[in-house]
């Protein structure tokens, strides 16, 4: 899920800094974020822009953060448009809900654990890279601003 | 990126797998979830039958009983419809009003009757009402309308369940369904009309006989139904190709009889 990976300079003290913040930002508004997805995206895009002039540590994994929300904003949005649509519509309680939201609990639970790692990580100077989100962040940040 | 799209794919495999994998089990049979539903509804149903019991006159007429279940006969045998869906009741009610409860329950108010002019304009009217119960309107409105809490201390019993009861009866009765509810419940009543040789154009007639009623500020069955001219423009739309051969719903006599049975 998540791997170190060596980034081509030392980060400094306040770069680091910076770069866990882009992580803790989606953390923050998680509980925000459960009923309308979309906030956390918002969020981590707004830290994105925010820090767009900074380093290129920094820049990294603020894009890797705000990237990762993308698959937890769908995945969540579609559990609340199911849910909503089984208390407004007829469409009833299933098998096939109950168990789209077990994953989707599930995959909530394991970001969150791996967003506390990494910006734990992040904070101490190490580059973790995330699965498919670290190599996407890879080919769109540029090293230089 | 083409690491990415590796990730991406493999991500994308787990996640339905799982997804799959999941919904093979019976979690709605292991969490015991359909026998609460199905113990729920069965209660409230009940609850709200015996509260209207309480509230109103039910016609037991049996020639007009008679002449409403013949009607509803004729509907259920045309449109293969289960004939233990639907129980069709007389209320001996000057608001002119009908409406569908829980149960497959439709009350017709004796106001309705009278002031409708043929049996085809009542099938109409019993047309829409038996699509909002086909169509599991009912439990739709209520859960929005109402609410779930309300739906679920109503069924529990206790001192709230008498308040929730008469909030969910007030709902039923005095209020519309959704507009797009609405339109669902008129074009499938123009079906089973017209597959029973009833024309359904007489649901027009209805819509247009009422629009006096309404303008004259009674609380009747369509004066709490949205865009009475939009409802006649596409229900206009939707029979004016239909050619059928009519048979006569009710005669004469039983028609006269419908109307005056609350009396």
């Amino acid at each position: 899920m998540i791997s170190k990976t060596p980034f081509p300079y030392t980060p400094q003290e306040y770069e680091t800094e910076k770069a866990s913040n882009a992580y803790l930002m989606s953390l923050v508004v998680v509980i925000v974020g459960l009923p309308f997805p979309i906030i956390n995206l918002i969020a981590t895009w707004g830290y994105y822009m925010g820090q767009r002039k900074s380093s290129y540590f920094v820049r990294w994994h603020c894009l890797q953060a705000l990237l990762s929300q993308i698959s937890i904003v769908l995945i969540n949005a579609f559990a609340l448009g199911w849910t909503w649509s089984i208390i407004l519509t007829d469409r009833s309680l299933s098998n096939a809900y109950l168990a789209y939201m077990a994953v989707a609990i599930l995959y909530n639970l394991l970001e969150f654990a791996v967003t506390i790692v990494t910006a734990i990580e992040t904070r101490k100077g190490k580059h973790l890279s995330w699965w498919m989100y670290g190599p996407l962040t890879q080919a769109l940040c540029n090293p230089k601003p | 990126m083409k690491r990415f799209f590796l990730h991406l794919s493999l991500s994308l495999l787990l996640f339905g797998s799982l997804w799959f994998g999941l919904s093979q089990i019976n979690w709605i049979g292991i969490l015991g979830l359909d026998i609460l539903t199905q113990k729920t509804e069965q209660k409230l149903e009940d609850l709200l039958w015996d509260a209207i019991q309480d509230s109103e006159e039910i016609c037991d007429d049996t020639q007009a009983n008679e002449a409403l279940q013949s009607m509803w006969t004729r509907m259920c045998e045309a449109n293969q419809l289960d004939p233990n869906s639907v129980q069709v009741h007389l209320v001996n009610n000057d608001e002119i009003n009908a409406f569908a409860m829980p149960g497959g329950h439709i009350l017709i108010h004796s106001g309705l009757v009278q002031t409708l002019e043929s049996p085809e304009e009542l099938a109409g009217v019993l047309g829409h009402e038996v699509a909002h119960v086909q169509l599991n309107h009912i439990s739709k409105k209520l859960a929005k309308e109402v609410g779930v809490s309300i739906l679920l201390s109503a069924a529990g019993g206790g001192s709230a369940a008498g308040e929730a009861i008469k909030e969910i009866l007030s709902q039923l009765s005095s209020s519309a369904y959704d507009r797009s509810l609405e339109k669902e419940a008129d074009l499938k009543s123009v079906e089973y009309l017209k597959n029973a040789g009833i024309k359904p154009s007489a649901l027009i007639g209805v819509m247009e006989k009422l629009e006096t009623e309404i303008q004259s500020d009674l609380p009747s069955w369509l004066g709490s139904h949205p865009d009475l001219s939009e409802r006649k423009e596409y229900l206009k739309k939707a029979t004016e190709n239909i050619v059928l051969t009519e048979k006569p719903v009710l005669d004469s006599a039983a028609w006269e009889g419908l109307k005056t049975a609350c009396d």
